[in-house]
């Protein structure tokens, strides 16, 4: 959708971001022009393992209004999509140009964990927000045993701000699973831009921090 | 020693402001007011197509408060302006006058990309969206960097020639004149206080508004893509226009203080002879910010 509607850079080398955000205050380039609250839902297959994830974004009534206009959509008198105008937004959303990520990120016990395409998506209108829920896959399902997943919802430029709204939900879960949200801790910002700022001096590539990043909520799985 | 102390006050108090995280916490009460004022414009739109009573002026108050609290963010030509205001020599009046044109410019720009793009071909809504911010962004980034360039140039020629003026005390005997100065700026031999100013005349006005101007507001673009499918041709240029006259309001302000801490510095500087170095040593300072500021946007622009 609006990824591709509103055109936008991404994040780019690691370091270059890390530098950049080493040379300039992160509000410098942390400029958030689209609102999205959301979440994401953990999805587990028939053996009880962690296979994927549903992620929930609902623009903010402006960003919505604009979509819904370049896309030449009109609500029905209810003010809901109609079949037709679902599958608009939902191709919008789901052609994902190059090097977009999906602003959704997962990590396993600090690992970084690829996730595929959007899957299974759909879009709804209520009232004036626009929501889109889209599923991704893992390439392996993961065994849950002591599990600790941690999925993250971000844009790196920060033009989009992601705010976790949505309380994660577990599906087929195994007994022994629990997820919970860490909301972003305005006072917490500024001791992680300083660790960026350290990790650079240090030999070993930065991992991935850019300015989206740092101001994330995180979206936690816990598996006994 | 005192004019190098005001400046680096000054210096340091930018440093402060910067480290200690303050913009920070700036940016995001922005964001969140910004994100209630977008609400505010979508539902205003929308009463305004309904004809609701009342709408017009919602829609308009929510834009001027928008195009406010959106300024507060990066970018809005809040350095260029304010590093103006810094290192030349106009007024408040003048300074303010050129924040409002270059953010009524901006909307201008705005207004010609959409409408103008609806208007003469099949323009997409994310063909306006990606030429603001892949094109016409690092464009302006561009522009902004050459003035930064220019007013360094400046600086350090007035200093260059402050030097040379100081060195002729002792050889105003010689016939002939020591024109030689390599940065090669013109009248390098007496530079007089309106040479000094960073802001001369209407050429530097117009780069100053047109490096603002290029790169449209993309909150100016969504409202405008809004009510040209809406039909709402007219509310849609109200819409911009009124949002440019809410950030140029706000970068009055930066261009106010600026001023003002120009006037400061100045004064404290002292002796008339420091005094007269301070507006170079202030434009050599704004300038290379306003350098670096703008090469560290390109970079970002530009890192796809």
């Amino acid at each position: 959708m609006v990824k591709r509607l509103f055109g936008r850079c991404f994040g780019g080398p690691a370091v270059a971001a890390g530098i950049l955000v080493a040379i300039s205050p992160a509000t410098l380039t942390a400029h958030p022009h689209i609102f999205v609250d959301g979440g994401a839902d953990f999805l587990f297959d028939g053996e009880g393992r962690l296979a994927g994830i549903r992620v929930i974004w609902i623009y903010d009534a402006f960003a919505s209004l604009f979509t819904l206009e370049a896309l030449e959509i009109s609500p029905d008198e209810a003010g809901r999509l109609t079949p037709e105008g679902v599958a608009k937004v939902v191709a919008d959303q789901t052609t994902w140009e190059d090097g977009f990520e999906g602003d959704s990120y997962l990590w396993i016990g600090g690992e970084e964990i690829e996730l595929g395409g959007p899957l299974a998506a759909d879009a709804s209108l209520d009232g004036q927000r626009l929501s889109v829920v889209f599923e991704r896959r893992l390439a392996e399902p993961v065994p849950v045993d002591g599990l600790q997943a941690l999925v993250k919802l971000y844009d790196p430029t920060y033009y989009f701000a992601y705010f976790t709204t949505h309380a994660p939900v577990l599906e087929n879960a195994p007994a022994g699973c629990a997820a919970d949200v860490e909301e972003f801790q305005p006072d917490s910002m500024l001791a992680e831009l300083q660790t960026t700022l350290m990790a650079l001096s240090r030999e070993e590539t930065p991992e991935q921090e850019n300015v989206g990043a740092l101001f994330a909520d995180r979206i936690y799985l816990r598996c006994d | 020693m005192r004019l190098i102390l005001a400046i680096s006050v000054l210096a340091l108090i930018g440093l402060a402001v910067w480290a200690s995280g303050a913009m920070d916490v700036a940016g995001r009460w922005a964001a969140g007011q910004q994100r209630e004022f977008q609400n505010a414009m979508a539902a205003a739109v929308q009463a305004v197509r309904t004809g609701t009573p009342g709408a017009w002026a919602t829609l308009l108050g929510a834009c001027a408060a928008y195009g406010f609290v959106h300024a507060v963010g990066p970018g809005h030509g809040k350095y260029l302006i304010g590093g103006a205001g810094l290192a030349s020599r106009a007024g408040t009046g003048r300074m303010v006058a050129l924040a409002l044109a270059s953010s009524l410019a901006q909307a201008g720009t705005a207004i010609l990309l959409v409408y103008g793009g609806f208007l003469l071909f099949e323009m997409s809504a994310s063909w306006a969206v990606g030429t603001a911010e892949k094109v016409l962004a690092p464009l302006s980034y561009a522009a902004i960097l050459a003035i930064g360039g220019v007013l360094v140039w400046r600086a350090l020629c007035t200093l260059a020639a402050a030097g040379q003026r100081a060195d002729h005390a002792h050889h105003h005997g010689d016939a002939h004149h020591h024109h030689e100065i390599a940065c090669g700026c013109g009248h390098a031999h007496a530079p007089t206080p309106a040479q000094a100013a960073a802001v001369r005349g209407w050429r530097d006005a117009a780069a100053l508004i047109a490096g603002i101007a290029i790169r449209p507001c993309t909150g100016a673009i969504f409202v405008l893509v809004i009510a040209w499918r809406m039909d709402l041709h007219l509310a849609g240029v109200a819409s911009v226009v009124t949002m440019g006259l809410g950030t140029g309001a706000f970068v009055s302000l930066v261009a106010v203080s600026a001023v003002a801490a120009r006037g400061a510095t100045i004064l404290a500087a002292g002796a008339p002879r420091q005094a007269a170095l301070a507006l170079p040593l202030l434009q050599l300072l704004a300038g290379s910010t306003i350098a670096l500021v703008s090469a560290s946007m390109i970079w970002w622009s530009l890192a796809a």
